[in-house]
């Protein structure tokens, strides 16, 4: 981290971004916008790309191609398959990471380029408002000042404009995360998020239950509490929802909730699509080795 | 029957039969054709050993309501039982049995009667739901156990 702006000293703490020595500054200047615009387009089209082929690696898991692809491994274990999906996606998201964490930097920079343009536009206007009164010597003087300062305004509405978008910067992060949970899910479906120190999701015996604790029976439709974060098949929370009058208590925790604190559990969907998923590649391999055994026995 | 509570019946029944608790037993009653009847039970529940419970098995009843589980079943001994926290009927008074208390649909039978069996020897006495059990636990240890025992000796093994 380097050291903030503070007033005027900040100017002395920019380096990457070198500010304009003069007034005035147009042609110079606008070079530096053009390298921070260049930013901003990398980073955006960087946060497409990294986030489509994470969303793609992720979907792909669930798809019938990888369950094939975990077939045709068939002599390795399971889990080795996952190991090495996991390694490549790990890759992904440390290079988006690191690649993130240097676009930041560099808008740090861009804001300090503004802070600075701010406090010497603010002393241009003051020399400008103590220069003598207006007369037929000072006339060109006064003029070029003028002009310097709508200058410095142009620049300077100019660079608000190409601000890195913070949010963009923030919806990238949040869909990472997300992506990294369903990707985490769709590899391990019974397995608690890492790092979740909310209790959010019933487990039994370190593993996250797929079963719907008022049927006892496997979710289809899963939706979620919002105000605990227990899970249950749409259905049946329902059922007894309309049975306590529509405000009844948490089936799990008997925290009070409402019909309008139910939202479907995505994640819950992706475990169970992720562990039906699981199920028919053990019963494909089963099916697949007792053959290969019938053959061995036969010859 | 709600649907709900038909299939979450016999989920129960079959997760019971799949694994029970040593000692215990639960089954639905049989209908006059034959058939099952899902919305009541029959039971027992073990003393635990080394207590004054020992070596018994007490029986229970168990009427599943039509918005079962929403609403929590109904757990009988026969009338007259003797315990601190049992209704001169035989209904037990127990707080995870309670729809105003700690019911939640997420309970199981087997958790229920888990529940039941520690209830046997740690009675809850500021809940009491019988004169005679209760005053004698409170105030006369020695005739407490001696009734409990008889007790035992009625439903043993």
């Amino acid at each position: 981290m380097k050291t903030e702006p503070t007033g005027n000293g900040g100017l002395a703490g920019l380096s990457a971004i070198k500010l304009p020595t003069s007034f005035p500054l147009v042609p110079e200047a606008q070079q530096e916008l053009s390298k921070v615009n260049l930013y901003d387009t990398q980073f955006r089209s960087m946060v497409s790309r990294y986030t489509d082929q994470l969303e793609q690696t992720a979907s792909k898991f669930i798809s019938n191609k990888l369950e094939m692809e975990a077939l045709q491994l068939i002599d390795d274990p399971l889990e080795k398959v996952r190991e090495s999906i996991q390694k490549d996606c790990k890759n992904l998201i440390d290079e988006f990471t690191s690649s993130g964490r240097k676009i930041t930097e560099e808008e740090l920079e861009r804001s300090r380029y503004q802070v600075a343009l701010t406090a010497i536009k603010a002393q241009k206007r003051i020399n400008y408002r103590e220069s003598a009164e207006v007369s037929l010597d000072n006339l060109d003087v006064l003029r070029d000042q003028r002009e310097e300062i709508s200058c410095a305004d142009q620049l300077e509405s100019l660079l608000s404009t190409l601000e890195v978008d913070s949010a963009t910067f923030e919806t990238a992060n949040n869909r990472l995360q997300l992506l990294q949970e369903h990707l985490f899910v769709t590899l391990n479906p019974e397995s608690e998020l890492p790092d979740a120190e909310d209790d959010d999701v019933a487990i039994s015996g370190g593993k996250v239950s797929l079963i719907c604790p008022i049927s006892k029976r496997p979710m289809k439709n899963p939706v979620k509490i919002t105000v605990c974060g227990h899970c249950f098949e749409r259905t049946h929370i329902l059922e007894f929802l309309q049975q306590s009058q529509g405000s009844g208590f948490c089936p799990e925790c008997r925290t009070l909730f409402k019909k309008q604190d139910l939202i479907d559990d995505d994640l819950m969907k992706l475990r169970l699509e992720a562990h039906n998923r699981d199920l028919l590649i053990l019963q494909y391999r089963e099916k697949k080795s007792s053959q290969i055994g019938k053959k061995e026995n036969g010859t | 029957m709600s649907s709900l509570c038909k299939s979450r019946l016999q989920e129960e029944r079959k997760q019971w039969r799949k694994d029970h608790p040593f000692g215990f037993f639960a089954k639905p009653s049989k209908s006059p054709d034959g058939s099952l009847n899902l919305m009541y039970w029959t039971a027992g529940i073990p003393g635990k050993a080394s207590t004054i419970w020992e070596n018994a098995v007490y029986p229970i009843t168990i009427t599943f309501p039509e918005d079962y589980p929403s609403k929590p079943p109904k757990i009988k001994f026969p009338a007259g039982f003797y315990h601190p926290n049992v209704y001169p009927s035989g209904t037990i008074c127990l707080s995870i049995l309670n729809e105003e208390e700690d019911w939640r649909p997420a309970i199981t039978l087997k958790q229920i009667v888990l529940g039941i069996q520690e209830l046997l020897n740690n009675p809850n006495p500021d809940s009491p739901a019988q004169e005679p059990a209760w005053r004698a636990f409170g105030k006369d240890r020695p005739t407490y156990e001696k009734k409990v025992k008889e007790q035992a000796l009625k439903y043993s093994k």
